[in-house]
């Protein structure tokens, strides 16, 4: 039987916390087979990247593989000597790190460090000298299809192109390269005087035009550097060539290709366009996107059998995620390499992967071909999994409106109203303005959610502040509660009434509240600032409020950092009740969490607006997570507003482009 | 880059003013009469002292008497001394002295600074470490003209493998310990910026991807970590030229060095204002220039920089 | 794919019922009290403190370490090497080194500390005010920082001083100190502030309606102070170092006080024959420097998230 190309067995990891060690992974066995995709799925502190990490010896700080095996194609790995797994860094196993902002080094241009991948696994010699030291001193590349254009080879084949297609036209050939300067032949195509040389060697002028247009078009085709054989041939075969003919050229004439070439070669497989100058540019100059392909292009540099990819898009904008994690299932297919997917997301694990692993505490606990995984989970954790993530849940959480809310009090029938609302920002450095938010009109109903939702640079961050009244609109209106904002923001008392009435709960757990304050005094603060009671009523208030939040009273003299996030989140919620608001305004405040905590507190939330009848403002770039909270949808894209309505509607039946794409987006949201 | 170049020359512009005119109001505000005390203990007729006055501005306002002592900076030409010098010769032959000694002992924080930081960041949590930590500590806790008594009471006096002065003698072997005294601070603390930068990186997530492409250990510390760790390192060295001029100062006057801080501790000693404060203007501005140097190096060494928008 | 893949399930042994519960066995521990219990368990702490106590003692009731007058010398007595009356000897003049090291201590640390409180005070409030306010203000600011800042600290000195040289008041020294060393801090609390402004709990805080000035004090302020307050433990050490080398450049205290810069100054005559007069003010210089450096570091090291696990 041929070995597993990664077998994994009775693994345990330690971490040395305080001379005392703590176990991360505890027993895990798993088997990765060539070609096949596996993912590993769990929340923070599953022990999943732990274990991705141990397989190239680079578990951080303190940690050690305690025993247990890892078979790289049959080798042992634990154990091994540090050179060893030098050599399985990069030409074995590749990796694609977490966040691809801090994972490039800022100070080198992006082509010398795939470069560096190139050198550190002896692969950065030109292909011609590959192939004539065969001797087994230069690694040779796996694939033939891997030689990548040259400058010379791009000549060769459109004279030679140009050639078939004048004799296909029955011209004198040689009467006609004759006449045409060998030199200038390079720039051939985009010359305006091949019209007028291969007309002065007879060809009709009609013809001529139309072999000057179709080199021209072939030439913008075959990009230097990017295009690898396979693509070349693709392309001629486009321009009417024969695939034996295409085949032929190709192999006579795409031998080669420098260093440079090759860089540019793997950035574009990763999915980078122009990515010959792409390569002359330093990291900071790349959006995040960018940086995550020239991440996925340095771990294949030297074509690993197997690439690992630690939460790959999980610092990216949905639509540019599933770009991404598309071109690596595309690497998959064409290179045949294995991907071992480290993810939190269990609709992404499922739709990228063959099979699926989902870890706990350090254990896996289930595991299985992916769909059946999904479609048919057994263990309890698992479902839990199942039930909480968003991308899996097709309808809104449960709430029965308004049971316990006092209506005999007449109250406008919107809390807010955005009335063309523009908001224009200067750009750093220069005099234009730059529109953040662009003629936008909405309105947010009373004892409702409604949900802003956008990608990273829609705008709706900015709406939030506005709403906050922390930004001024640059033109339009907000009325709050048929108040317009400005007159709140003049008249200190309507300004004291719109602070109570409207509280917001921020997106980082841990920024969010000051390190300094007991968490007793956290959640009176807003009490305080409006001289809300006596000390006594604010004491009861906090216990109040607290099992509101369900939490128990014993927090009031702890600390932020004694809590978990999600624990934080509730603080913040208990905060912003302290004072009876109408509206939350949620920026982003789930985002940040487990997926089984994240679902404790939107069903909190849920269960929070149905009794006190709270108005929320949702403001997040999670699709799935709006479906199940909103009853209205706002979509957002580069601060203009794409498409109003409600939730249900747009997710059956979204009427954008946009929107469609935005949904298209969401990892396993078909598969079930 | 170019734009960002300008950008600092402009900015250095206000700091070049206001440094001066903070100097140039403490001699103004400098008890007594400069004129009076330039005749010494026999003072000519007070019309005698007017037209010295007239000649110097001295009867002018303070912003007009600024105005000229920045032409005066400016045009390298700050007066005379008591002794009837002309000051720009005094800055002209004792600079050139002090420059050999402040670039020596640059070159001993580059070399041992930069090396032990780099050997103590890499291996961690040794002995060696430990001791070079801890000796570092020490050197800061010890005024630098202790630590030159010291030595020249043991390399000099005691060993005597090094002259224990150097008065005319300026070369290497008898600038070898006033260089290494002057440097010792600055060195100590470029051994723990360089180490603790090191560290830092050590963990950096780039780091990381960098061992992950292949790279042996060699290369990611060369290449990858120092490159990066150096960045502040080369400020602070930039930064610690004003250090290394005021060190010079006491490492002058302890080693007999006739440079412009010897010219600074005599001057001092014969209360002569003039001469102190033209003397700190100068070093001062020798300070701006190098800081506005390093900043431009900076750009050199950081991509962010030299592309960023100002 | 090749071979079927197997579909495996782990034994239910894990509790899921208590997601997220929050457990109230531990014993508290905010910012604070877990700077505290790090502090307690550095053993440099305690060291550095009980040197700094001691010190302070001297400094306080120098009597009851030495009942010698330091001013009071027989020159009968000069240069005797240690002894019972003289536990450090006797200088040239015949002083007792003891005594003079042990009044030394005053003017020093008097120095060190107060030039510390109020380059840090003044340090603190242009810091924050360019910090919190920005804008003009912030410009105008950080430009009259980068004049003072660009003026070596001993250079400064020594042109300022000029000023002073009929007084020998302590004061002068500390004000010559002070009227440089505020732009350190001032620097450190400015990018302190603006570290701590953009965090979201103050953006909540102004949500909630808190004001201005109760964001500052309240929020802000705490939360950016104590970079701030470790180094300015370090710079203590580092004002007395400058008192005892403007001592040694003649601009110090004056010839006839008693401080260790001007002992060590003084030394610098008899250094051959005798070189205990060096050795003692010396090392009561550098062991004072050093604790403050130690403390200091013990305090950052403890209050520095960075360096917590």
């Amino acid at each position: 039987m041929v070995d597993s190309l990664l077998e994994v067995s009775d693994l345990y990891i330690d971490f040395t916390v305080d001379k005392k060690a703590v176990s991360a992974v505890q027993g895990v066995s798993f088997t990765v087979e060539h070609g096949q995709k596996v993912a590993i799925v769990g929340e923070s502190g599953s022990g999943k990247s732990t274990t991705a990490h141990s397989l190239i010896n680079l578990l951080p700080g303190t940690g050690r593989v305690k025993s247990g095996s890892i078979k790289l194609e049959g080798n042992e790995l634990v154990g091994t000597s540090f050179k060893k797994f030098i050599q399985i860094r990069g030409k074995k196993i590749g990796l694609v790190p977490q966040d691809p902002m801090s994972n490039l080094n800022p100070v080198y241009k992006i082509g010398n460090q795939i470069g560096e991948a190139l050198s550190a696994n002896n692969v950065d010699v030109d292909h011609d000298i590959i192939q004539k030291e065969i001797d087994g001193k230069v690694t040779i590349l796996h694939s033939d299809n891997e030689l990548f254009l040259g400058r010379g080879a791009r000549q060769k084949i459109e004279i030679e192109v140009l050639n078939i297609w004048l004799n296909e036209a029955n011209y004198n050939v040689d009467e006609v390269f004759g006449k045409i300067d060998i030199k200038l032949i390079d720039h051939l195509a985009l010359r305006r005087d091949l019209v007028n040389i291969l007309q002065s060697a007879g060809v009709l002028e009609s013809d001529a035009a139309d072999i000057h247009a179709r080199i021209k078009a072939l030439h913008a085709k075959l990009i230097v550097g990017s295009s690898i054989r396979l693509d070349v041939i693709k392309t001629l075969q486009k321009f009417s060539l024969s695939e034996v003919q295409a085949k032929q050229m190709v192999e006579k004439y795409v031998k080669g290709s420098t260093k440079v070439d090759r860089i540019a070669g793997l950035l574009s497989e990763a999915g980078l366009t122009h990515a010959g100058q792409r390569a002359k540019q330093y990291p900071h100059e790349f959006s995040g996107g960018m940086r995550q392909r020239a991440l996925i292009a340095m771990a294949l540099a030297a074509r690993p059998r197997l690439l690992i990819a630690d939460e790959p898009t999980s610092a990216l904008d949905v639509t540019v995620q599933k770009r991404i994690l598309d071109r690596i299932n595309r690497i998959n297919t064409t290179l045949g390499v294995a991907v071992l997917f480290i993810t939190h997301d269990l609709g992404l694990a499922a739709e990228y992967s063959d099979k699926l692993i989902v870890m706990h505490k350090g254990r896996i606990v289930e595991s299985g071909a992916s769909l059946e995984v999904l479609r048919n989970p057994r263990h309890p954790y698992t479902k839990e999994l199942m039930k909480a993530a968003p991308s899996l849940n097709a309808s809104r959480l449960v709430s029965e409106s308004n049971s316990q809310v006092d209506k005999s009090i007449q109250k406008s029938a919107n809390v807010f109203e955005f009335v063309n609302l523009t908001k224009k920002f200067k750009l750093p450095g220069t005099k234009k303005l730059f529109k953040a938010v662009d003629n936008i009109s909405f309105k947010v109903p009373r004892g409702k959610t409604t949900a802003i939702v956008g990608e990273s640079g829609s705008g709706k961050s900015t709406v939030a502040n506005m709403a906050l009244g922390l930004l001024t609109p640059t033109s339009g209106n907000i009325l709050f509660e048929s108040n317009s904002m400005k007159d709140i923001l003049q008249s200190k008392k309507l300004a004291k009434d719109f602070r109570i009435k409207v509280q917001p709960v921020f997106q980082n757990p841990y920024g969010s509240l000051d390190p300094l304050y007991s968490l007793g005094r956290a959640v009176a603060e807003p009490l305080e600032i409006h001289g809300v009671g006596d000390s006594e009523s604010r004491n009861q208030r906090v216990k109040e409020l607290l099992e509101l939040v369900q939490l128990p009273n014993d927090v009031i003299t702890r600390y932020p950092n004694e809590l978990s996030g999600g624990q934080r989140q509730r603080i913040a919620i208990a905060r912003a009740l302290a004072l009876n608001p109408e509206l939350i305004l949620l920026d982003e405040a789930v985002s940040a969490l487990d997926v089984l905590v994240q679902e404790q507190i939107l069903q909190l939330l849920n269960n929070l607006q149905k009794e006190l009848g709270l108005t929320y403002l949702f403001i997040t770039h999670d699709l799935a997570v709006v479906n199940i909270v909103a009853d209205d949808v706002i979509v957002m894209e580069s601060g203009k507003l794409v498409e109003q309505g409600k939730t249900v509607d747009i997710f059956k039946n979204p009427k954008q482009e946009y929107t469609q794409n935005l949904l298209d987006a969401i990892p396993g949201r078909n598969l079930i | 880059m170019a734009r960002y170049i300008g950008v600092r020359v402009l900015q250095t512009i206000p700091v070049v003013l206001g440094t001066t005119l903070l100097i140039y109001g403490l001699v103004f505000l400098m008890p007594g009469d400069p004129v009076r005390a330039m005749f010494g203990n026999h003072p000519p007729s007070e019309a005698a002292m007017n037209v010295v006055r007239r000649e110097f501005h001295l009867d002018q306002p303070f912003i007009m008497q600024y105005l000229y002592f920045l032409k005066g900076v400016l045009t390298f030409d700050f007066g005379k001394t008591f002794q009837g010098r002309n000051v720009s010769d005094v800055i002209a032959t004792s600079l050139p002295i002090t420059a050999q000694l402040a670039f020596l002992s640059i070159f001993f924080e580059i070399i041992i600074g930069v090396g032990l930081g780099i050997v103590t960041g890499v291996k961690k949590g040794r002995i060696f470490d430990n001791t070079v930590l801890m000796s570092t500590l020490v050197i800061i806790s010890i005024p630098t003209f202790v630590l030159g008594f010291v030595c020249q009471f043991i390399f000099a006096v005691k060993l005597g493998i090094v002259p224990a002065t150097v008065g005319n003698y300026i070369d290497i072997n008898h600038m070898l310990m006033p260089a290494l005294v002057l440097a010792s601070v600055s060195i100590s603390y470029v051994i723990r910026l360089t180490r603790s930068q090191i560290k830092d990186n050590l963990n950096a997530d780039y780091v990381r991807t960098a061992r992950a492409k292949g790279l042996d250990n060699r290369t990611v510390v060369l290449k990858h970590i120092l490159r990066n760790s150096l960045v502040p390192v080369v400020t602070y060295i930039g930064a610690d030229l004003g250090g290394l001029m005021g060190g010079a100062v006491v490492t002058e006057a302890v080693f007999n060095i006739n440079g412009i801080g010897h010219q600074l501790y005599s001057g001092i000693s014969r209360g002569e204002g003039v001469l102190v404060v033209s003397l700190v203007t100068v070093l001062v501005l020798i300070y701006i220039v190098a800081n506005l140097l390093v900043d431009i190096l900076y750009a050199f060494l950081d991509p962010r920089i030299r592309y960023g928008k100002s | 794919m090749n071979s079927k893949i197997e579909h495996f399930v782990a034994d239910y042994d894990t509790n899921l019922s208590a997601v997220d519960q929050f457990t109230s066995d531990k014993k508290v521990t905010g910012l604070i009290q877990e700077a505290w219990s790090i502090i307690i368990r550095n053993p440099l702490f305690w060291v550095s403190s009980v040197i700094v106590l001691i010190l302070a003692s001297m400094a306080l009731f120098p009597g009851l370490w030495s009942q010698t007058d330091p001013l009071v010398c027989q020159i009968s007595d000069s240069n005797l090497s240690g002894s019972a009356i003289h536990p450090m000897g006797t200088t040239l003049q015949g002083c007792d080194v003891f005594a003079r090291v042990v009044y030394g201590a005053r003017p020093s640390l008097a120095i060190g500390v107060m030039t510390t409180v109020i380059g840090t005070l003044i340090g603190v409030i242009i810091g924050t005010i360019a910090g919190f306010f920005g804008g003009i203000l912030d410009s105008i600011l950080s430009r009259v920082i980068d004049v003072f800042y660009a003026i070596p600290f001993i250079l400064a000195a020594v042109a300022v001083l000029q000023l002073f040289q009929s007084s020998d008041s302590i004061w002068k020294v500390i004000f010559t100190l002070s009227l440089f060393a505020w732009t350190s801090p001032a620097r450190l609390m400015r990018s302190a502030v603006l570290g701590v402004k953009q965090q979201e709990f103050i953006t909540a805080s102004v949500a909630l309606g808190s004001s201005q000035f109760r964001n500052m004090f309240m929020h802000i302020l705490p939360n950016s102070i104590s970079p701030v307050i470790a180094t300015a433990t370090i710079n203590i050490g580092g004002y007395i170092v400058a008192e005892s080398t403007l001592s040694f450049l003649g601009l110090g205290l004056g010839s006839n006080s008693v401080s260790w810069g001007q002992d060590i100054a003084n030394a610098r005559d008899n250094l051959m024959t005798t070189p205990s007069m060096l050795l003692w003010p010396s090392l009561f210089l550098a062991v004072t420097t050093l604790s403050f450096i130690f403390l200091g570091d013990s305090i950052r090291d403890a209050l520095d998230p960075k360096g917590r696990r």
